[in-house]
């Protein structure tokens, strides 16, 4: 625990060093000249390990910060490299030590930062085997093995709670569970598990006392949890319940929305027009005129009047129809529609006159178009009221849809990105 | 015996917080105080407790894993790389408890009977020991020596006492630890605990 001692010179090349770990510490590495010694031994040099290149990494030794909610000084620096899968990885391990809670390790990877402790979960892992992908349980939850590798040495300074070597390597197998991890390290028949969880940098950096302003951490850690930020969170979060009540809604609108019929009529010839009375009974609710002419391969248009019988107010509207349909290449095809719908609001109560006819046509119609303009075909005329609209309804699904999906899509990147440097398996 | 008594050194007013104690300090004094049946009897000196961090505090109740544990002694030891403190508590069942602090290596620990004898011989750091059908390794052998006490104990301790002792690692985290006097054998049995998953994480000096 608090050691009086608070610096000491290196047996070795005499340099100062700090003393700031407890008393399990077992090893000082000098920084200046390597020099490995024994804490519990008088500071007997055991070995030197002279110009080992410094890893990288923003922490020193006696810097002291709050991680995890526990105030931890750095006490050590180990450096690690990892072959894996034809390439070289490298990483930094800070001894971390607190009076309270003893030894940990924060870790430093590609601009990531991790927190692992050592662990006994209550499990004889001795006997477990391990496949990528497959899950394992720990510490009474679950987790996915991520991946394996040797781990060397090949940098360190400062009180260890171990006597390193240099190059001393050992197997570690990585379980995920994000945001944390569980480790196995494997060295002559004996294991030891770590628990690990991922960190907020720039909340650790301010614990620390400097500001983040290293580049940005590269690519998706193991661990790192998918935070897509709080406004795209909550937003697929109510698209994700609400865009089924609009699915639903559509569908029940589509279905039981048409309205009911107040009036209808069919007028066999266009040409002279026809007309149909009906009672218009609110000004709020939307009423539609359905029409429908048995076209085929023809067109037509219809100039309409709508009167308010009462007031003498016209309103002027057109709507036209088109069906083409043929067979070509040993296929049927057809274009336009022999239907059409038109809604409005009537803008006021009362008995309305709908008067429709053919459009005269002027001289800027072709041949072909006046040949197949339809004007000896009989066109339904129905109109209904209490008229209810799903298309509004499907769009609002189709957004809330977007941003669930845009969400889901984040995540799967995100999840293909983390597994991108973890082990693979057959499928 | 009454809860409530005096000092039979300075006449400080003592009590102690469960019947069974068997031993208190008292803190005007720090004379360490017997507690047998109808009497009480001055045993010694509780020494001096330097004030460290620490998450145990006597009087201030701790929760790990949804398990209350009140700090109701606290004796410290020296061994040979530094010194450990053992704190007597009682769980949410009034049951008593010895919980091992050595710089975040937390143990908590119950007395164990059993009938089984252990040659002491045997006991070498490394060695593979089988108990009550669980294989266990040595992992530690050392020299404990008591440094100084505080609050109240199940037994009688004195400033000074050394004694020997062995953890032994079991493959699920289990430990166990063997202490030998007069040819007897003591068993204390537990489990290691994360110190992070403790809660009432006050780090403050004892006081």
């Amino acid at each position: 625990m608090s050691d009086a001692l608070k610096a000491l010179n290196c047996t070795t090349c005499g340099s100062p060093l700090p003393a700031l770990a407890g008393h399990r510490a077992k090893a000082l590495v000098c920084s200046y000249c390597g020099s490995v010694m024994d804490r519990h031994d008088g500071y007997k040099v055991l070995a030197q390990y002279r110009d080992m290149p410094r890893p990288e990494g923003p922490f020193a030794l006696g810097d002291s910060g709050e991680v995890l909610g526990v105030h931890q000084t750095v006490v050590g620096i180990v450096g690690v490299e990892s072959y894996i899968e034809g390439s070289m990885y490298y990483w930094t391990n800070y001894q971390l030590y607190s009076p309270t809670h003893g030894y940990s390790w924060m870790t430093w990877n590609d601009g990531h930062l991790t927190h692992s402790r050592k662990v006994r979960d209550g499990t004889d892992h001795t006997q477990s085997r391990f496949y990528p992908k497959n899950d394992f349980p720990a510490l009474g939850r679950s987790f996915t093995m991520f991946e394996s590798y040797n781990a060397v040495i090949h940098y360190i300074e400062g009180e260890l709670t171990w006597v390193p070597k240099l190059r001393d390597s050992v197997n570690v197998i990585d379980g995920i569970a994000p945001p944390h991890g569980f480790s196995l390290a494997r060295t002559d028949g004996e294991i030891e598990t770590e628990f690990q969880t991922y960190l907020n940098r720039t909340e650790v950096f301010e614990a620390f006392g400097f500001a983040d302003d290293l580049p940005s951490p590269l690519g998706v850690h193991a661990i790192q949890p998918f935070e897509p930020g709080e406004l795209h969170q909550s937003a697929a979060l109510a698209a994700k319940y609400f865009m089924p009540i609009a699915a639903v809604a559509a569908l029940g609108l589509m279905i039981m929305g048409g309205g009911s019929t107040i009036a209808q009529t069919r007028i066999h010839n266009t040409a002279q027009g026809g007309a149909v009375t009906f009672e218009a009974t609110s000004t709020s609710r939307l009423m539609s005129i359905e029409m429908s002419a048995p076209l085929r391969n023809q067109w037509s248009w219809y100039d309409m009047t709508l009167v308010h019988n009462e007031s003498g107010e016209e309103v002027e509207f057109g709507s036209g129809l088109q069906y083409y349909s043929g067979w070509e290449g040993g296929e049927s095809w057809s274009e336009g529609s022999q239907d059409a719908t038109l809604r409005f609001k009537p803008p006021q109560t009362g008995q309305y006159t709908l008067r429709i006819a053919n459009a005269p046509l002027d001289n800027t119609v072709t041949r072909t178009d006046r040949q197949q303009f339809a004007s000896d075909k009989p066109l339904s005329i129905e109109v209904r009221q209490n008229v209810f609209v799903s298309r509004y309804f499907w769009i609002l699904a189709i957004v809330l849809g977007l941003i669930y999906g845009s969400m889901r899509l984040r995540e799967h990147m995100f999840e293909t990105a983390r597994w991108g440097g973890g082990d693979d398996d057959d499928d | 015996m009454a809860d409530d008594f005096n000092c039979p050194n300075c006449g400080g007013q003592l009590s102690r917080k469960v019947a069974h104690s068997k031993m208190v300090t008292c803190p005007y004094c720090e004379s360490t105080v017997l507690l047998e049946d109808e009497t009480v009897k001055l045993a010694g000196v509780g020494g001096v407790m330097a004030d460290e961090p620490s998450l145990f505090v006597l009087g201030r109740a701790v929760e790990y894993q949804g398990e209350s544990y009140m700090p109701i002694g606290q004796a410290r030891f020296s061994y040979s790389s530094g010194w450990w403190d053992e704190i007597w508590a009682l769980d949410g069942h009034g049951n008593g408890v010895w919980i091992s602090v050595d710089e975040g290596d937390i143990a908590i620990e119950r007395n164990h009977e059993t009938d089984l004898k252990i040659d002491e011989r045997k006991l070498k750091l490394g060695a593979r020991i089988e108990f009550e059908g669980e294989i266990f390794r040595v992992t530690e052998v050392d020299r404990g020596k008591c440094e100084a006490l505080r609050g109240e104990f199940p037994e009688e301790m004195a400033v000074g006492d050394t004694y020997t002792y062995y953890h032994l690692s079991g493959a699920r985290g289990s430990l166990i630890t063997l202490e030998f006097e007069d040819g007897e054998m003591y068993v204390t049995e537990g489990q290691w605990i994360d110190p992070y998953e403790i809660r009432q994480q006050a780090v403050e000096a004892n006081s």
